[in-house]
């Protein structure tokens, strides 16, 4: 696990986050979804702040596979 | 594509909701004028313009795209845009709206009404497979050129304007699913609405204002469909704008956080504002005029 990617991640989904109890303890199993509250149209934010932040592109599929922090950072640490 | 199940299942909701239409739009005429004793400032003109810019859209699908202050705004949008007797001749004039399932899903009138009214619910956070599914509803009901009533903002203006509040890219999706796709902006705010809330007071009188737009992107996929929600936000805000420099009174008693992120909590809802005694006397010119 990249613990930079990780912390940048976390950076980036910290603004849409509606949980911060579990924000302030998230790790690569913290769902995106479920555990920080963050709706569809938010997660498009994120996802294209992935795509800016680290220079990627991001298909549909990947994006709807994504649930946990882990799978962000894994994603992210494929494409780069 | 759209499944044969779910195509069916909407060309039957169109159809009962066709078949009842001249006593439920005459209900809700009644509930919305008399009852509620609603108003709107040269009505007759409004509806004039509404007309001009549906033959300008010409045969192209057309989405409408409204500020949301209140539960019952579509209610007050379709009365304000067309009379009874259009909906009788031309029941596609009806938009189809979204209305989110946990405000309605509890009371069985309601559900009907909704039903009745061409309402499809959504479900706030639903799954990605919903969400889809309900794009290509209505990708599929434009197909079929009937009208449909989107509000980009996803929910009620948790700050009373349009301005901070963040947009859904549902809308975007569709213009980008129907590139020849054409917008109707409407911004309709009763003289009284200082925020939003259920119902509009009663005796309230409306301010409406209709655009024709055709967004365009140079990008593609979730970029795009951002995007064009965004020039939806930023026409619509326009629109607000104007309604606010006609009005300044009514505008120095709103503060609207700057911060679109932080507007996406969702405060405890307002108690109703003061009553405004009257309308202002340039009520006409907002509901008769074009926007600037």
């Amino acid at each position: 696990m990249d613990q930079a990617v990780f912390k940048d991640v976390v950076k980036i989904i910290t603004p849409y986050a509606k949980n911060a109890d579990m924000l302030a303890k998230a790790t690569v199993e913290t769902n995106i979804h479920k555990d920080l509250q963050v709706n569809s149209t938010r997660f498009v934010d994120i996802v294209l702040e992935f795509e800016d932040k680290f220079g990627l592109t991001i298909s549909d599929e990947e994006a709807d596979k994504i649930q946990t922090i882990g799978d962000c950072v894994s994603l992210v640490s494929k494409l780069k | 594509m759209l499944a044969r199940r779910h195509r069916f299942a909407l060309q039957l909701q169109r159809w009962i909701s066709r078949v009842n239409s001249p006593w439920f739009i005459g209900f809700f005429y009644f509930l919305l004028q008399v009852w509620a004793g609603y108003s709107c400032p040269d009505l007759k003109q409004f509806r004039k313009r509404v007309r001009d810019l549906l033959n300008q859209a010409g045969d192209r699908p057309l989405i409408i795209c409204a500020n949301h202050l209140t539960m019952i705004d579509s209610m007050i949008i379709n009365w304000l845009m067309f009379g009874y007797v259009d909906y009788l001749r031309h029941w596609r004039l009806m938009p189809w709206n979204m209305p989110e399932i946990r405000n309605f899903a509890a009371n069985i009138p309601l559900r009907i009404m909704c039903y009745l009214g061409k309402s499809l619910y959504v479900e706030r956070g639903g799954t990605l497979a919903q969400r889809r599914l309900t794009v290509e509803k209505f990708r599929q009901l434009l197909e079929w050129r009937e009208l449909i009533c989107i509000f980009p903002e996803g929910t009620r203006s948790r700050t009373g304007r349009i301005r901070g509040s963040p947009p859904t890219y549902s809308v975007g999706e569709l213009c980008q699913l129907l590139p020849e796709a054409q917008v109707l902006c409407v911004y309709v705010r009763g003289y009284g609405q200082q925020t939003w809330g259920h119902v509009p007071k009663r005796g309230e009188r409306f301010a409406i204002e209709i655009d024709l737009m055709v967004p365009a992107t140079p990008h593609s996929g979730r970029r795009g469909a951002k995007d064009i929600a965004i020039q939806i936000m930023e026409k619509l805000g326009t629109m607000e704008d104007h309604f606010w420099t006609q009005f300044p009174t009514y505008s120095e008693t709103n503060t609207v956080p700057l911060d679109p992120v932080a507007a996406t909590a969702i405060p405890p809802e307002p108690a109703a504002g003061p009553a405004i005694p009257s309308a202002p006397a340039a009520a006409t010119a907002t509901a008769t005029n074009p926007p600037s």
